[in-house]
């Protein structure tokens, strides 16, 4: 598999390039799954963790240019880190369970605050984002259309329906999104 | 609890549709139902994380990743070679045998076969709004015939569109549904030729394909070649056909 700088990587986060982020997945998605594991976590919620890195990595690059001072590998896996405590204070806080294990990592956010405010300002998003990817890709499309200001007269043109079934199915979607979204139980940590 | 009345009024709420009387009604309901409150709250919020369109695009493709990577570790396991590895030996060199005579006695595998192996459908043109095609309605028709499969009524209509160049690449993707391969070269090569449109990508792998189909494998390797040097989408596809090719 080809190699990608740390530049590239970056830029191809941003264009949402395949190659590159089959490279990412491929080189740094075992070390981060390998932490989770070794912290009790399952391969899901490795791979919840890395997602979540990578794309608050995009959010942080959007805002202003990321100079690294180390290997792009070493940043996301701080990051991984970063988000894995975040998660795991918000879990002890609701099961009211105090552990010794989080003070092994208390000097991982040092490293970058650039994304804790990424992070932090794009938690509540993210977190419905998250949902958002699991619905039907017909639910996704619809909502996705409704939300860039596309007529109901116009959904119903493209999908070939009738346009008191896409305000019904608009309807369905939403709440779908909204009862997910509630389920998680880290709803309440972050929106209540 | 959400009763059927607070639904009503929720997609009211939601739509914008509501009168007067009806926000109050609402608005009361709201103050007494914790639940329907937790819902308004989370509706209002939705638009920001689904307009930040770049986010959920990264994540959808890692979660493809992932996907493909899981499924192919599944398989991985199922194949497994770590059992009865006397067998399994004996298995991979009748294959290898097999391999073997079936290279020395038909060349590459057919250009058919591999047609078969590699060509998948391109996906309607639904969701890339800013692109100049959107705002005709004959396009957003053919869309939907093309949708439907029904290629006779999508190339109807689309072959009357061919100075747009989305119009000309669904339009040879419906000649190769109708298998007229001739006509759909003929418009692929237009869509590659001109590259300042979104379809050139995509239209070089489909011409590719059109040649292994009509047996010009020289120039499908050509084409691939020049697919698998550039920073393509179909790039690990190509590499992967020219092997076979080889």
């Amino acid at each position: 598999m080809t190699k990608f700088s740390t530049k590239q990587i970056l830029e191809g986060i941003v264009s949402n390039d395949t190659r590159v982020l089959d490279y990412i997945y491929s080189s740094f998605f075992p070390v981060a799954l390998s932490f989770v594991k070794s912290r009790g976590g399952c391969k899901e919620d490795a791979f919840d963790v890395f997602q979540e890195a990578v794309v608050v990595i995009l959010q942080r690059v959007r805002k202003s240019p990321l100079e690294l001072d180390c290997l792009f590998g070493t940043y996301l896996q701080s990051v991984v880190k970063v988000i894995w405590v975040h998660q795991k204070m918000a879990d002890k806080r609701r099961n009211a369970i105090i552990g010794s294990e989080m003070h092994e990592y208390e000097d991982i956010a040092d490293l970058d605050y650039g994304f804790l405010e990424s992070y932090h300002e794009n938690e509540k998003s993210n977190f419905i984002q998250r949902h958002f990817i699991h619905l039907s890709e017909g639910c996704q499309t619809l909502l996705r259309l409704y939300i860039e200001d596309v007529s109901v007269r116009e959904i119903a043109e493209i999908m070939g329906v009738t346009e008191s079934f896409v305000k019904k199915k608009k309807y369905e979607c939403k709440q779908k999104l909204i009862k997910r979204v509630i389920a998680d139980a880290g709803y309440k940590d972050l929106f209540l | 609890m959400i009763n059927r009345t607070d639904e009503h009024l929720l997609n009211g709420y939601i739509e914008g549709t509501l009168n007067q009387i009806e926000r109050k009604k609402f608005e009361n309901r709201i103050v007494e139902n914790p639940e329907l409150k937790q819902t308004v709250m989370l509706a209002d919020t939705l638009d920001t994380p689904l307009n930040d369109w770049q986010s959920l695009q990264l994540r959808k493709k890692l979660s493809e990743i992932h996907e493909r990577e899981r499924s192919s570790s599944t398989g991985r396991y199922f194949y497994s070679f770590t059992k009865w590895p006397k067998i399994n030996i004996a298995a991979a060199f009748l294959v290898i045998l097999i391999g073997l005579s079936l290279t020395i006695f038909r060349g590459h595998p057919q250009g058919e076969d591999l047609f078969a192996k590699y060509y998948e459908p391109a996906k309607p043109f639904l969701m890339q709004r800013s692109v100049e095609t959107t705002g005709t309605s004959d396009f957003v028709t053919a869309m939907q015939y093309y949708s439907n499969k029904d290629y006779v009524n999508s190339a109807r209509i689309l072959a009357s569109q061919t100075d747009n160049m989305a119009a000309r690449f669904y339009l040879a993707l419906s000649m190769m549904e109708l298998n007229d391969i001739p006509k759909a070269i003929e418009h692929l090569k237009v869509v590659t030729a001109d590259q300042s449109n979104l379809f050139t990508d995509q239209a070089g792998w489909y011409l590719a394909l059109c040649y292994i189909k009509t047996g010009n494998i020289a120039l499908a390797k050509s084409t691939l070649k020049n697919i698998s040097g550039s920073q393509n989408y179909f790039n690990d596809k190509a590499v992967d056909l020219l092997n076979q090719l080889d």
